[in-house]
């Protein structure tokens, strides 16, 4: 495992994606991003993440089925909700980013990764 | 007193009248005919003569003077009275006169002394007897002022013949007097009769208008019946049958042309698990009871007085479900006695669906406002705290104004969700053993930039150690942010805001007390609701749209509690925030 942590972002809406990846870079993370989660799961057949941060609203698969599934597949991920929904909606998660969401929660986070890993 | 006529009966009367209540003249009629006939008779009779003439003469005309009196009081309505009786008493003296001018004791015409006589007598009272005594005896002394009596026969006549017709007029007295009663008693039993005919009448005329009445307000009755198809109403008696039902009920429930008279019982239009539902908590039923425990717990609690109205679904009779708002109540009769109950359902399902699409709506566009107000901030940030291309410090003051108002949307954005979700009776509440105290402070701490920049004065006065109670820690801070930003933000530079906590028995108060604008006294009661604005906040144009007491109230009401306000304008304003917390041993 390389030193910099590889971070997962899936999230439909460009600007927000971006936006973490900026953040997660800044925070010392490579990332990938993915626009959905049917497009997640296939980039996750060939990498292991540290942290994945996953928006709930997507088309098609959910982020709440494909947080499910990432629990599964890949234990060791830290599972971060990022979503402008109400947080009594989230499902169950290794930890929250609710937006909008500063810089330093981003880094709070990618410190809880680099913890747990 | 009316009674039904018509014109024969009126030509019966008429005579009837005549004979029943005779006038004087109809009186005086026999006696003038009678005289008339003698003086034909004595006339034309070889045997018979006026002597002496003048005597005769002066008897028919005393006759014609009595009978132009009773003409004169016909005329004028008199038929009663010493007046009227004038007439028999001139009679008898002018037949007495006319008598003795016809052959005096010997007169063929002394029986027709009898006629006046007969009306005298029949007057009312005895004295009338002794008149006809004395005036008789007056008659017939008349022939025997010219010739005196010349044999003890006729002196014995003198005597007697009055003598007879005062015993005749006593008698007649006697028996008219009694007729007279017998009538009296006769015409006031008519009387009665006629009285309670036309009683009778009138309550048939009474009763035929009331019916009338009655059969209106069934009519009305039915129609409105029938015409309340979008509600579904049942009657049943005390033990549930079904007695009645409107057409609403029959397209709400699907039981089309059924004759459900005493053949089903209501318990049926509910599923099993209403019924399980209603039936919790109620003292058990006793055995024999028909009805469904729940059913019969809903028709106690309408019993007891409480209103019974509940949100819940009914089965249909294709075992389908409706969801509807259903009232119970107690059905009586006229006497006021409870028969049964009424059982009205409203059909919510449009409700619902309108409420869910409102949810949806409410949902979606809060997410998509609150999307690009992430992005925005997020890249705000991005630009400010780029290391390798730091800002000048009038950028950063630009982009402090644009995160400023960025933020100042996602509040309101989260204040329009929050408000939805209030109404719609489903906001999440994350409650857990914490210390209010904390709470407290970290809102006074967070307003105090806000409060210094205002040039007000924030003060804390807490009490002593931990105030523990079961709370969502962050809707209690939203609650009290809400109460201090407004209170700085209704007060004046220079003045104070005071938050403080104090804890009666099972209760902390959280009271939040400002020396600003204060509120008109007639706006407190409306002070809670959504988009409501105090003209002090209007006229002196105070930022804000109105839904953050909204909101507080709605926090605090989902913990239990209670808010309370009081206001003086110009003084200032205290807001009290009453939670329930549970003694400390």
């Amino acid at each position: 495992m390389s030193a910099e942590p590889l971070a997962l972002v899936v999230d439909d809406s460009d600007d927000q994606a971006e936006l973490l990846r900026r953040y997660l870079e800044r925070a010392g993370c490579r990332v990938v991003t993915a626009s959905t989660a049917e497009q997640a799961l296939l980039l996750l057949d060939d990498i292991r993440p540290a942290l994945a941060v996953v928006d709930l609203v997507l088309p098609g698969i959910s982020g709440v089925d494909l947080a499910a599934r990432l629990r599964e597949t890949h234990p060791e991920c830290l599972i971060v909700i990022s979503s402008v929904l109400d947080s009594s909606r989230y499902p169950e998660a290794d930890a929250v980013l609710p937006k909008p969401f500063t810089g330093a929660q981003v880094a709070r986070v990618v410190q809880q990764a680099a913890e747990r890993g | 007193m009316t009674r039904p006529s018509g014109g024969e009966r009126d030509l019966w009367s008429r005579w009837y009248a005549v004979l029943d209540d005779p006038s004087p003249l109809v009186k005086q009629a026999p006696t003038v005919v009678v005289l008339a006939m003698a003086v034909v008779l004595t006339l034309t009779v070889p045997d018979l003569a006026f002597h002496p003439l003048a005597t005769a003469l002066a008897g028919i005309l005393v006759v014609v003077t009595a009978t132009a009196l009773a003409a004169v009081l016909t005329f004028q309505k008199v038929d009663a009275g010493v007046a009227v009786l004038v007439i028999p008493m001139a009679d008898i003296l002018g037949l007495g006169l006319f008598r003795a001018g016809t052959g005096g004791a010997g007169s063929l015409f002394a029986g027709l002394i009898l006629l006046p006589i007969l009306w005298i007598a029949a007057a009312p009272g005895f004295r009338w007897v002794l008149v006809v005594a004395g005036l008789t005896a007056v008659a017939l002394v008349i022939p025997f002022l010219s010739s005196p009596p010349a044999s003890s026969s006729e002196w014995l006549r003198i005597i007697i013949t009055p003598t007879v017709f005062s015993i005749a007029a006593a008698i007649i007295n006697e028996l008219s007097r009694v007729a007279r009663i017998r009538t009296e008693e006769a015409e006031a039993l008519a009387a009665e009769r006629a009285d309670a005919l036309d009683e009778n009448l009138r309550v048939v005329a009474k009763l035929q208008e009331s019916e009338a009445r009655y059969r209106e307000l069934l009519e009305m009755f039915r129609s409105v019946w029938n015409a309340t198809t979008a509600q579904a109403v049942v009657g049943t008696d005390r033990d549930g049958l079904v007695v009645l039902w409107n057409p609403g009920a029959a397209a709400l429930l699907g039981y089309e042309d059924i004759d459900t008279e005493y053949a089903i019982r209501a318990d049926r239009f509910f599923p099993r698990s209403v019924l399980d539902e209603l039936g919790q908590g109620a003292p058990d039923a006793a055995d024999d009871d028909p009805l469904a425990p729940g059913m019969r717990a809903a028709f106690n609690a309408t019993d007891s007085g409480e209103s019974f109205v509940r949100e819940l679904e009914l089965l249909r009779m294709n075992g389908t479900t409706v969801p509807v708002r259903l009232t119970v109540t107690s059905r009586v009769d006229g006497l006021g006695t409870p028969v049964g109950y009424l059982l009205v359902a409203i059909d919510e399902t449009r409700a619902i669906e309108v409420a869910r699409m409102k949810d949806e709506f409410v949902g979606m566009i809060s997410h998509e406002l609150r999307t690009p107000l992430s992005s925005i901030l997020g890249y705000i940030e991005l630009l400010r705290d780029d290391p390798q291309h730091p800002l000048t410090d009038e950028q950063l003051q630009f982009l402090a104004v644009a995160e400023r108002n960025a933020r100042r949307l996602l509040k309101l954005v989260g204040d329009l969700l929050f408000t939805a979700q209030v109404e719609s009776g489903q906001f999440p509440l994350d409650t857990r053993e914490i210390d209010l105290l904390s709470i407290v402070s970290a809102s006074v701490e967070s307003a105090m930039p806000v409060a210094d920049a205002a040039g007000i004065a924030l003060v804390g006065e807490l009490p002593e150690g931990p105030v523990m109670l079961r709370a969502d820690p962050v809707r209690i801070g939203q609650a009290l942010d809400n109460l201090v930003s407004n209170a700085i933000k209704f007060t004046p530079r220079g003045g104070q805001v005071t938050v403080g906590v104090g804890l009666p028995a099972g209760e902390a108060v959280v009271t939040v007390r400002d020396t600003g604008l204060g509120i008109p006294p007639e706006e407190l009661d409306r002070l809670f609701t959504r988009f409501f604005r105090a003209s002090t906040a209007t006229r002196n144009a105070v930022p804000g749209v109105g839904l953050g007491l909204n909101i507080t109230k709605a926090i605090v009401t989902a913990h239990g509690g209670s808010m309370d306000v009081s206001s003086d304008e110009g003084v200032g304003t205290e807001f009290r925030m009453v939670l329930p917390r549970q003694q400390t041993p």
